[in-house]
């Protein structure tokens, strides 16, 4: 449903190697317009990690309009995840707003951006629904 | 559910006690205090000296807050009781209740006060299917308070706890060990407060605003901002009142929109966010609160679905089927999160679109959703096509806990052949072919009006058009003169005759040449009951007046039939349903029920219920508003609002104040003039 408008990647330094999934996620992210986010503006940190260990993803969106940055900013909503739950999510093995209600996801700030964004986030793949299905 | 239980309610918070007050455990009832889907009190029993109390009298405040007048023992006129207690509880992120002992004895008093509390955290599907917790339970003293909780991995879910006066804070509850002086009197602020772990000062910053929100949302203002309504007819004046305080109690804000409510589908199990419900609803109640409108068409736009999900049923456009915030869907054994199995709510998305800018004019609101309108049509070329004909049909994907039906009739039985077999799926309800008929019509006034594309108008007219010409040629019942109930997985008509043909009115999908005989049927005695229009008309196979689709009356359903019938010209004919639909509210104290018998008005004099889980019903709450509205004929017109009444006879006089639109405020008066006997006489003969 995302119209693409590709630009360059953001060159910020990652931690993890270069075929995270995390990584592909959100560099993907930088420089599309997501229509589905076209009435909101705002900044979500996701601090991806445990401890000290934590990476931090700048999302901002304007207009449908997604800037993702290591860069330090304002962040309006930041999402506390670990790194495997992150995975799940952006691979669409896990569901967002249920990671959310499983306390998965611990949320601070301006609650309805994360709501609002993981209509952003994948579906899941035919086999993983199926195993939902079953195991419901 | 048990009548003698009292409930009280804010946004999805509510409380559902025993008319003491007290919360008892119970499988089979919603008794509990429940947020978000969570019971987060399962028990609550007060005692003073280890022995029950006796209600005396229950006052309902106001939707949110009730008071308990209590006595102590057994009531018997010979004892004077020498002490009285009263409980008044408000509900808002939990709920406070004041605790007032009064001693009446020209002595003192010894005596020790008691709460014994207790939660299960069931989800409210378990409580409704009785399934057993996977997770652990455990109970603390935390700074006087007492903390329930239950944890499941990182799911944890607490309830805390605490009093004014400071208690004995005891494993199962609070202990208060007192001495009241002569004639004197002891009180108590208890709270308690639920935690949704990950969230605690969100919850918080909730309880906050929510005393706030009530300041503001007050009733009494929800009222006079409402049109007034005079009529000679007590009855139809007290169902009015009623619908317009239950709809302020079913008012729900969601976590993205504090500031915006949408109508929850009913009490207590569906409070929450129902497309289809809350659609239906908000339509009904246009003329009256178009706010609901407007949080309903925003919040829906922010769960619209993005991606292919089969466990949830959902796709890009389409509009969600039911929201669910428990234990099952956190751990994903529930699709809830949302679920999207429907196929009406998105078409019936664009009917309210623009049925909400036509009362209000609000085009901003319609430029800010062209993306979700435009995705909503997609959805219905591109995803419920499932057959390849160009009819929107279902199946659900999620073959476990998915829906079966996916239109509002979605029990297992409700669609089905003449001879009583059902048919397989897909299936294509003619309803939802009448709503992506009228959708695409609205869509292509507001493309032309708002969004200025009229390419894209010409090209949904066109296909709406060519909609209209197949459908009025391939779910036509040629020897019966009626539309099927559906097309089955062969493309064969489904021939029951059912209420559904009334929808197709009300969309406009009918042929001008046909219009006559639909009504016919409607207001003929296979399907007119007296009070209203069956579900399915007696003489079909699964015909039962008190079977769940298959026989019984819905308001709801009625009060969208008489808008079809005055979108058609069948003004007495609308007075006739309003008539029925509005008299058995009067059997309900203006509460009408989620369905009632389709046994005959002579049969039984009154309406019979059907024993139903939920009351107020969202749905049925706004009825009596739509009836109101096909009989007084309000319709918008450009920025005029267009009055054109034909009232049942024994309204007498009716004056509708102060209705809200684009043209500020306009009163609509009428007389009843329609003889509904005669009228409903001539219909059938």
């Amino acid at each position: 449903m995302a119209t693409t408008r590709k630009t360059t990647k953001t060159p910020a330094a990652g931690s993890a190697d270069e075929d995270d999934a995390i990584e592909s996620f959100f560099y993907g992210l930088d420089g599309r317009n997501e229509p589905p986010l076209g009435r909101f503006k705002g900044t979500i940190r996701f601090d991806v990690g445990s401890g000290t260990e934590l990476v931090h993803w700048y999302v901002a969106i304007d207009a449908g309009d997604i800037t993702v940055s290591h860069r330090n900013a304002r962040a309006d909503s930041v999402i506390l995840i670990g790194h495997e739950d992150c995975e799940a999510i952006v691979t669409g093995r896990m569901n967002a707003m249920a990671a959310v209600l499983r306390g998965l996801i611990v949320p601070a700030g301006d609650f309805s951006l994360i709501v609002l964004f993981q209509r952003v986030f994948p579906g899941p793949a035919p086999a993983v629904a199926r195993a939902l299905i079953a195991k419901s | 559910m048990s009548t003698d239980l009292v409930q009280i309610l804010e946004g999805n918070t509510f409380v559902v006690s025993d008319t003491r007050g007290d919360i008892e455990p119970s499988v089979s009832d919603p008794t509990g205090l429940f947020a978000f889907d969570t019971r987060f009190l399962s028990s609550w029993i007060l005692t003073i000296d280890g022995k029950r109390l006796t209600a005396l009298s229950t006052d309902d405040l106001q939707y949110f807050a009730t008071r308990f007048f209590l006595v102590p023992g057994s009531t018997n006129v010979y004892d004077n009781a020498q002490m009285s207690i009263i409980r008044e509880r408000a509900v808002g992120g939990g709920f406070q209740e004041r605790l007032t002992v009064m001693n009446h004895e020209p002595t003192p008093v010894e005596i020790t006060v008691r709460i014994q509390a207790a939660a299960d955290f069931a989800d409210l599907f378990e409580v409704k299917d009785s399934l057993k917790k996977k997770g652990q339970y455990a109970t603390e003293a935390i700074e006087g308070h007492l903390v329930l909780r239950y944890t499941r991995e990182t799911y944890r879910r607490e309830t805390w706890i605490s009093s004014s006066v400071k208690p004995v804070v005891e494993n199962d509850g609070l202990r208060f060990d007192l001495k009241i002086p002569a004639h004197g009197t002891w009180n108590t602020d208890l709270e308690v407060v639920y935690v949704i772990a990950g969230f605690e000062e969100f919850g918080k910053s909730r309880g906050r605003r929510r005393a706030e929100d009530r300041m503001a949302r007050g009733l009494d203002k929800w009222l006079d901002k409402a049109p007034r309504l005079q009529c000679d007819s007590e009855s139809v004046a007290a169902t009015y009142h009623r619908s317009l305080v239950d709809l302020a109690a079913l008012r729900f804000t969601t976590l993205t929109m504090p500031n915006h409510a949408l109508p929850a589908a009913g009490l207590p199990w569906f409070m929450t966010i129902f497309g289809r419900d809350s659609i239906l609803t908000s339509l009904q109640s246009l003329p009256f609160t178009p706010e609901l409108a407007k949080a309903t068409l925003l919040a829906l736009a922010e769960r619209q679905g993005t991606r292919i999900d089969d466990f949830r049923d959902e796709d890009p456009g389409r509009i969600l089927h039911e929201m669910r915030y428990g234990e099952l869907t956190a751990f994903e054994e529930r699709p809830h999160t949302p679920y999207y199995g429907n196929a009406d709510a998105t078409p019936l998305y664009l009917v309210l679109l623009d049925e909400y800018e036509r009362w209000t004019g609000d085009t901003k609101l319609v430029r800010q959703l062209e993306f979700e309108a435009r995705a909503a049509l997609h959805w219905i070329d591109e995803y419920a096509d499932l057959q390849g004909n160009g009819y929107i049909s279902y199946k659900r994907r999620n073959e476990k806990t998915g829906l079966e039906n996916q239109c509002w009739k979605d029990s297992w039985d409700s669609i089905s052949f003449h001879d009583g077999r059902l048919p397989g799926f897909p299936r294509a309800t003619c309803e939802l072919q009448g709503y992506a008929y009228d959708a695409k019509t609205r869509a292509a006034r507001l493309a032309r009006t708002v969004w200025h594309d009229p390419d894209f108008a010409d090209r949904l007219e066109k296909e709406a058009a060519d909609l209209k010409r197949r459908f009025n040629r391939d779910f036509w019942v040629q020897d019966g003169e009626y539309f099927a109930i559906a097309l089955d997985e062969e493309g064969r008509q489904v021939d029951s005759l059912t209420s559904n043909i009334g929808h197709l009115l009300w969309s406009g999908i009918v042929d001008k040449s046909k219009a006559k005989a639909v009504v016919k049927h409607l207001m003929g005695e296979r399907l007119f009951s007296g009070w209203g229009v069956r579900t399915l008309a007696e003489g079909e196979g699964r015909y039962n007046p008190i079977g769940y689709h298959v026989g019984t009356i819905w308001p709801f359903d009625n009060s969208f039939i008489a808008w079809g019938l005055r979108r058609y010209g069948f003004k007495d004919e609308a007075a006739v349903v309003a008539s029925g639909i509005l008299a058995a509210a009067g059997f309900f104290d203006g509460r009408l029920p989620e369905a009632f018998g389709g046994y005959t008005r002579q049969t039984t004099n009154y309406p019979v219920q059907y024993p139903t889980a939920c009351s107020p019903q969202a749905w049925s709450t706004g009825a009596p508003l739509l009836l109101l509205r096909a009989v007084l004929g309000l319709e918008p017109m450009g920025d005029h609002l267009v009055v054109d009444p034909a009232l049942p006879e024994e309204l007498g006089h009716l004056e509708l104040l102060d209705i809200p639109g684009r043209w500020g405020r306009i009163d609509a008066f009428g007389r009843g003039r329609v003889d509904t006997q005669r009228a409903t006489a001539t219909r059938r003969r």
